[in-house]
């Protein structure tokens, strides 16, 4: 029932958006790609709903990725579509677990995460994410972009044959930016969501 | 007091249906730890729950505020055994719990500091150093943070000694200041002995040169600490706990009875 009510404000937020993108950011063609253009409180908790969304986007990505079972083709379009959700630049912050508990991480470029991730040495992976724990409240940076952070649960299991070789549980933090961008096609801006770094906070065995 | 907060703890857990369909006590302690100072800020002000859902009437009528802001509390803390500190608390939350005047922690807010425990790499060692980061509110209303402070004796050789008299002599002008050749490569007497008496050096300034010459190599933050300065006459200490348990995430760690500025905290750390 919850989640019915949550997919109708959605999409009722949705057709919002667009009129909203319609009506108040459409500007003349000399005017710079980034405007001092405010949202109000509402829009931000609509795009607190929305961010949800891209991030459950990138999840399924991840997930899609990072199946041996699905076809390479399949895998390779989750990698580009997973890489254009995020902005230029963005990291991906990895965690593992050794045999006596030390905690090892490194961060790499996205593109090189996602690359990775289709090659891992087990013969299948299975990747689980909870709901979305938490998305903190927008705010806006001195350029006139609006951060957030999503916190995300992610269940890594890397097998060998039936054999799990490999199991635990990382909290995720992702930065979120919401950035004015131009849409060339009907020459006006719009407010677009990217993903940018993804800092792993903490990793469990499982 | 203890098994008043264990009591809590467990109470607001169970009232959240979303933690019905999980069984793994695992993630079901991830999900219930503050995962970030915004969610610590937002419980505090009893505006949303640990998944960001707002509070409804139901919830309040099950948890108050006063027990709630209980909840962020670091239980492990050996402090809460001392009553003292217990009345400590008790007063804090009675004053920010008025209901004729509550008090709110600010979303974001020029009232919090970062202190940042990095380690650093200086000629193949480590070296720990600690940054303190400030957050800054633009005129338009946008919110940064800026490196304000370092803390660290690498730069110690540098600093100005009071156990040797020395000086650039009063007619060393007549000689074209021959004697600066000496004291640049001297290395006994730190240079900032021959400045005025309230010079100091510039640390931040020192660390930044280190840096882009890549004397220094930075790799990462391993401790974060807030000092949140919002609520008048009182320090809260917010630390991570990271532990398999439903106390766990961001936690007030210790509380402080103190009328103190940002700056003069920051000036006392000296």
């Amino acid at each position: 029932m919850k989640y019915k009510r949550v997919i109708l404000v959605l999409a009722f937020f949705s057709f919002s958006i667009l009129s909203f993108s319609q009506n108040k950011v459409a500007v003349n063609k000399e005017s710079p790609v980034v405007d001092e253009i405010n949202l109000s409180s509402s829009d931000i908790e609509v795009f607190k709903e929305k961010t949800k969304q891209k991030v459950m986007e990138f999840e399924q990505h991840i997930v899609t990725i990072g199946s041996k079972d699905e076809p390479d083709e399949k895998r390779n379009l989750a990698e580009r579509e997973a890489l254009k959700l995020f902005y230029t630049g963005a990291t991906m912050e990895t965690s593992y677990v050794e045999a006596d508990g030390t905690i090892v991480k490194r961060a790499r470029p996205i593109a090189k995460y996602l690359s990775r991730l289709k090659s891992l040495p087990y013969t299948k992976v299975v990747i689980k994410f909870y709901d979305i724990a938490y998305v903190t409240d927008f705010v806006k940076g001195p350029d006139g972009r609006y951060y957030s952070t999503a916190t995300i649960i992610q269940e890594f299991t890397g097998f060998s044959g039936d054999n799990i070789i490999y199991k635990d549980i990382t909290k995720k933090e992702i930065e979120i930016v919401i950035d004015l961008v131009e849409d060339k096609f009907f020459n006006e801006k719009q407010w677009k969501i990217f993903l940018g770094d993804i800092k792993a906070s903490e990793t469990r065995n499982a | 007091m203890m098994k008043r907060l264990f009591i809590i703890s467990i109470i607001f857990l169970i009232s959240n249906p979303a933690f019905n369909q999980i069984t793994d006590s695992k993630v079901l302690n991830l999900f219930a730890s503050v995962k970030q100072l915004n969610e610590l800020i937002n419980r505090f002000n009893y505006v949303s729950d640990n998944l960001g859902n707002k509070l409804d009437d139901e919830f309040k009528t099950v948890i108050s505020r006063e027990n709630y802001i209980l909840s962020l509390f670091n239980f492990e803390n050996e402090l809460l055994n001392d009553s003292s500190y217990q009345n400590t608390i008790n007063k804090f939350i009675a004053e920010v719990c008025d209901t004729l005047n509550p008090l709110f922690l600010k979303r974001f807010s020029e009232g919090i500091l970062a202190e940042l425990e990095c380690p650093v790499i200086i000629e193949n060692r480590e070296k720990l150093i600690t940054l303190y980061l400030l957050p800054e509110i633009g005129e338009n209303g946008s919110y940064k943070w800026i490196i304000k402070d370092i803390k660290t004796d690498l730069y110690q050789h540098l600093e100005k000694r009071n156990d040797t008299l020395v000086f650039i002599n009063p007619l060393n002008n007549e000689t074209g200041f021959i004697s600066l050749q000496r004291i640049f490569t001297e290395k006994t007497i730190p240079v900032s002995n021959y400045t005025t008496d309230d010079f100091t050096i510039d640390k931040l300034s020192l660390f930044f040169n280190d840096i882009y010459t890549n004397r220094i190599k930075f790799t990462t933050v391993k401790n974060c600490t807030y000092y949140i300065f919002d609520i008048d006459g009182w320090v809260l200490e917010v630390e991570e706990f990271i532990r398999d348990k439903k106390n766990s995430g961001w936690l007030i760690n210790n509380l402080q009875k103190k009328d103190i500025t940002v700056t003069q905290f920051l000036d006392q750390l000296e």
